[in-house]
């Protein structure tokens, strides 16, 4: 094994994972352009992210095998090359680092768990306590709990594989008052869309992420925006749906009752660049209005 | 000494499952022989009863007798009405709920109010 090679991939490596943690939060916090395409924006995040722990990983990996070998030499090291002793203390730093990371990742994620399982119990006593009306659909439970409140949340089912693991989709009654029906299907479809496009998974990763990074500045904005960008897209994914006006109407209409600004720029957001209408489902080599249309 | 009195928000909870308890209406004096552990002065008793009157938790019954009082709401409908505040004004990138409102950090509605801060061309 070429030890100074080996260095040298040890050091790409964490130099990799260092320009990914220092670069993502100079390059996608600025800017316009992660407004309008907050999908783009959240997946260069999490290719920074994912090629960063890959790098951390892989650097940690080859110092290992790098550190075996030179332990097990059994010949003096020639000249440029590392003495089993400081083979022994690569091992040593490389098995500490990887035992601490270990523990933290566990620790902060047994952490997270017991978090989500209070607001799992929360709003399972709630659903409890006030439903008053109840539907299921697909893998989902669409339930509205009577309140004055406007309250629309939505809450992942446990991971696949658990069973009766359902995600539920809570509306207060409230908020269908306040709404139109097409208001209030622009926020079920809003819900709806945080689910399917695995938004808890992203801000679950984001959060445990930040949990064992406290003092990386990266890992606390990849926080921090992954909040503001799976509103926008679930807010882009429910407009192609439903249209962007019904939900810029619910966004103002809640926002203005609940006082939350961040509400009315979102909807100020979908009316100065509203999403295309929803595209005809039937396929488009033939359908019953082409055919009439041809057929005159 | 911290361990005997007790906490503000602790003596007005004593208070409404001491009245959910009770039948009927209750004076400030049967009130305070009600909580548990140390019994509280009238006055401080009162003074908590009024908070919780002002909250809209408690009513004032006048009677013969002098005054009563008596919860507002049951207790069922007090504890809903608490977790329901409980998840819509959490902070919820801590805990998986994924909320219509409310759930944005300050910094980044400054950053979006930016983006939209010149008005669009007409």
């Amino acid at each position: 094994m070429d030890v100074g090679g080996s260095l040298l991939a040890v050091g790409l490596l964490l130099g990799h994972a260092g320009l990914m943690a220092g670069l993502a939060p100079v390059l996608l916090t600025r800017g316009r352009w992660r407004f309008r395409r907050p999908g783009l924006a959240l997946g260069l995040w999490h290719v920074a992210l994912h090629s960063g722990l890959a790098a951390a990983a892989a650097s940690l990996a080859v110092a290992m095998a790098l550190a075996a070998v030179l332990v097990e030499q059994q010949a003096p090291p020639p000249p440029g090359s590392l003495s089993p002793v400081q083979g022994m203390v690569l091992a040593w730093v490389a098995i500490t680092v990887a035992g601490v990371a270990a523990v933290v990742v566990s620790t902060q994620s047994h952490r997270i768990a017991c978090e989500e399982a209070r607001t799992r119990r929360l709003l399972g006593a709630l659903v409890a306590e006030r439903g008053i009306h109840r539907t299921v659909a697909d893998s989902m439970v669409i339930t509205v709990v009577e309140s004055e409140r406007a309250l629309a949340c939505a809450l992942p089912g446990r991971l696949p594989g658990g069973s009766g693991a359902r995600h539920r989709v809570v509306v207060s009654s409230g908020l269908a008052r306040a709404l139109t029906p097409a208001e209030l299907r622009a926020v079920m479809q809003h819900e709806l869309a945080h689910l399917r496009l695995h938004h808890p998974v992203l801000v679950r990763l984001a959060r445990l992420n930040a949990a064992c990074l406290p003092l990386l500045p990266g890992a606390r904005e990849l926080h921090r925006v992954t909040g503001l960008l799976v509103e926008l897209i679930a807010d882009d994914a429910a407009a192609r749906r439903c249209g962007s006006a019904p939900l810029a109407r619910a966004l103002t209409t809640i926002g203005t009752r609940e006082g939350d600004e961040s509400m009315l720029l979102r909807a100020e957001r979908l009316r100065r660049s509203p999403v295309p209408p929803p595209r005809p489902r039937r396929p488009l080599l033939w359908s019953p209005q082409r055919a009439t249309a041809a057929g005159r | 000494m911290t361990g005997r009195r007790r906490a503000r928000g602790e003596l007005e909870a004593a208070l409404l499952r001491a009245l959910w308890q009770g039948e009927e209406p209750l004076s400030a004096q049967e009130l305070a022989g009600r909580l548990p552990g140390t019994t509280p002065a009238v006055t401080t008793v009162l003074t908590a009863l009024e908070r919780l009157r002002v909250k809209g938790e408690v009513v004032r019954v006048g009677g013969a007798r002098g005054v009563r009082f008596a919860a507002a709401r049951s207790e069922s409908e007090f504890t809903g009405e608490a977790m329901l505040a409980t998840l819509a004004d959490s902070g919820d990138r801590t805990a998986a709920l994924l909320k219509f409102a409310g759930s944005l950090d300050p910094e980044d509605v400054a950053a979006l109010r930016r983006a939209l801060d010149p008005p669009p061309e007409a």
